[in-house]
């Protein structure tokens, strides 16, 4: 058996062979490749992570001379590999997630937005891609835990501040209204950031006490405790997301949750149809619960009012949703569900609350939006980008809309008003889903385009 | 056909979007962009790079030829494309622009960009009705590499009316809208030249083609066999297409569809 100090170099050896493979993948990235501010901020980060990780192993063993500082050294390089292991998670996904390959402009706009919270003027958020279709935040707090480890062994830096990780399913790189789901996570960002999760789970665990008294076990309390803290961080991201971006985001929602289900053939809304719609599980509040909360927002900042004119189902859902009551929500599997929905219903004020709070500085978009969306919608309608609307005919002045007004306007000409472009078309056939799939990609990228546009002409300053 | 001075185009930008005569041009990111009697045109960000096709030639008789003959890129603003000596890529406008029906456009080089050898269009005529970033077919005739920087101007938009009275025409919908580098819509040349009554047509691969000749004799055989039989040739068919012993652009493959 060869001496301990070299069985030690030997893995010391393995990780800085591993770490090399992770890291090089950042250095040799594809030139071709454009990237976002946000993810170069992130492969900058890991190349010098990778970088202080080699540096730290290759001094192997550096003063080291007894046998317990191997072995500690050895219980480092464990801890490290861990690390990694985890970090290379994150690594291809994100190189992947080019400008070719996720909603570049988009992001830009939303991040535009996001930065006008107080306190979040310089947040960038790296895109990256996910296997299955499903859109999440990184948890920041589990992330910062691993990379730290690795930089206090290594010396190396912490996770830039400000920065999040938020994946999207790889097939929706393009696309602009599902990605309209995305400030959901942005949302899961600030609640961590704010540390929403320690408030919440006081005020359920005092709601649990007002509705339980002694009667829970401890071990149930501490279940439906965090049951409750599980809906109420979901909740606040959807009256978040809402807040951001207005009613794209519950139009996104309904799209993906294929929420037109609950509506009978006169689409009105059908008990019988919503089954399953109205149940809490131990993750998440039901569809219709949860579209009943977004539409508090919509009324809070104004969009409701026009927003029930729009001719589609997807409102249609929305007012059902609007229209429940609690007693219309269940928590089956769970004894006593009542109760526990009691003082679930009591917390939701607070989470409204907590997020005025946080929104103070964001104002609604929907000012914007009434005053643009006609414009908008009659440039789509004649299949032209919607970056610099003449304000008046005759006079030669023309206005740039606000991204976020300018996203709306597009999904409501998307869900309303597809045909009034379809009819300018040649041969293009109103009841053909191919023809209105293909059209509607087509809004999507006048849309992209016009957010891109926008951005120029603020940056220029003109008008 | 006179070509449009600027106050004619001011005139034509000051019409709703709805209305037929309306010239659209979005972003203008300078007011200087107009000249007398014509538009400077920035390049844009995405381009199609010619790449080596997986056979030797781009066949048009192949579905995919014309999405697989390029990759796809995106250069950011500020930051540049090397265009080597005598190589070509297509890049588009970063103005979307949409054309009254009674105007037609033609897109030049900017004379700046020409005295560097570098061609933007080479199919320079612009439609009546036409909407979208235009495609640049761009080529780099000189013997050094050039940098292209995305945002900068490299070309002039000259306006010519046309007289025509009917505006009530609905639009093609082959090429409305696009925003990126569009790829060539190859055609079959057996389709196109049996317009003008040719029977026949030369393949690269399967030699002389008689497209309507060869469905006549397959829909023959084909009637000659029973329900059960017909099934069984289409499903060998089926198997040697999978399989890629009848690659899909020979022209027989789309008689079975």
């Amino acid at each position: 058996m060869r001496p301990l100090v070299d069985q030690v170099r030997h893995d010391a050896a393995s990780l800085y062979q591993f770490v090399s493979s992770i890291a090089s993948l950042c250095e040799s990235r594809n030139p071709a490749a454009a990237y976002l501010p946000a993810s170069e901020r992130f492969f900058r980060y890991l190349e010098e992570l990778g970088r202080a990780t080699k540096r730290y192993v290759q001094d192997f063993p550096g003063g080291r001379t007894q046998a317990i500082q191997y072995l500690d050294m050895r219980d480092e390089i464990a801890v490290l590999r861990a690390s990694w292991q985890f970090l290379h998670a994150f690594l291809k996904p994100a190189l992947d997630s080019d400008t070719l390959h996720q909603p570049s402009s988009l992001i830009e706009g939303l991040t535009t937005r996001f930065r006008q919270i107080d306190g979040y003027s310089s947040t960038d958020f790296a895109i990256f891609h996910t296997d299955e279709f499903n859109y999440f935040n990184v948890r920041l707090h589990k992330f910062n835990k691993v990379a730290d480890s690795i930089a206090s062994i290594v010396q190396g830096p912490k996770l830039p501040e400000k920065l999040a990780l938020i994946g999207i399913p790889y097939s929706q790189s393009s696309s602009i209204f599902m990605n309209c789901l995305i400030p959901h996570e942005m949302g899961h960002y600030l609640y961590g950031a704010m540390g929403l999760g320690s408030r919440v789970r006081r005020a359920a665990e005092q709601e649990l006490l007002k509705n339980f008294g002694t009667q829970l076990k401890p071990l149930d309390r501490i279940g439906i405790t965090g049951i409750l803290t599980q809906w109420s961080e979901e909740l606040f991201c959807d009256l978040f997301a809402v807040r951001l971006v207005g009613f794209c985001y519950p139009f996104a929602y309904i799209e993906l949750f294929d929420g037109s289900k609950a509506l009978d053939g006169n689409s009105a809304f059908s008990s019988a149809r919503a089954s399953g719609m109205t149940d809490f599980d131990e993750s998440y509040p039901p569809d219709l619960f949860r579209l009943k909360q977004q539409v508090e927002i919509l009324v809070k900042d104004q969009w409701w009012s026009d927003l029930v004119l729009v001719d589609s189902h997807y409102v249609k859902v929305l007012e059902a949703a609007k229209q429940m009551t609690d007693t219309d929500f269940d928590f089956p599997g769970m004894t006593d569900p009542d109760r526990v929905l009691k003082a679930f219903f009591t917390i939701v004020p607070k989470i409204f609350s907590e997020l005025e709070s946080l929104t103070t500085g964001l104002g609604s978009a929907c000012g914007r939006w009434k005053t643009e969306h006609v414009a908008v919608e009659s440039y789509l309608e004649h299949g032209v980008v919607p970056s610099s609307l003449l304000e008046k005919e005759g006079e030669a002045k023309f206005n740039q809309p606000d991204s976020i007004a300018l996203v709306n306007s597009a999904y409501k000409f998307y869900v309303e008003s597809l045909h009034r472009l379809l009819a300018h078309i040649k041969d293009a056939d109103d009841s053909d889903v191919r023809t209105r799939s293909e059209w509607a990609s087509k809004v999507e990228v006048w849309t992209a385009k016009a957010i891109e546009d926008i951005g120029l002409l603020t940056r220029k300053g003109l008008t | 056909m006179a070509v449009l001075s600027r106050r004619a185009i001011d005139d034509r930008r000051r019409l709703a979007v709805g209305n037929k005569s309306s010239l659209v041009i979005t972003p203008i990111l300078e007011n200087d962009a107009f000249d007398e009697d014509s538009i400077d045109l920035r390049l844009g960000t995405h381009f199609l790079m010619p790449q080596v096709p997986p056979q030797p030639f781009v066949d048009p008789n192949s579905p995919n030829a014309s999405v697989q003959s390029y990759l796809r890129l995106h250069i950011p603003l500020g930051s540049y494309f090397v265009l080597p000596a005598h190589q070509t890529v297509l890049g588009a406008t970063l103005e979307y622009i949409k054309l009254p029906f009674d105007i037609s456009g033609q897109i030049l080089t900017k004379s700046s960009v020409a005295r560097m050898f570098m061609v933007i269009e080479t199919a320079p005529w612009i439609h009546p009705l036409y909407r979208g970033c235009l495609t640049l077919e761009i080529a780099n005739v000189s013997n050094t590499a050039i940098l292209i920087y995305p945002g900068t101007p490299v070309g002039q938009l000259i306006l010519f009316e046309v007289a025509r009275s009917e505006a009530a025409e609905k639009l093609s919908g082959t090429y409305v809208g696009p925003v990126y580098p569009e790829p060539p819509v190859l055609r079959s040349p057996g389709r196109i030249l049996s317009g003008i009554g040719l029977e026949k047509y030369r393949h690269p691969f399967y030699g002389w083609i008689a497209e309507k000749e060869l469905a006549t004799e397959i829909n023959q055989a084909m009637a000659k066999l029973t329900a059960d039989e017909q099934s069984k040739v289409k499903a060998i068919i089926r198997i040697l297409q999978s399989n890629g012993a009848l690659p899909s652009n020979n022209p027989a493959t789309a008689l079975f569809k």
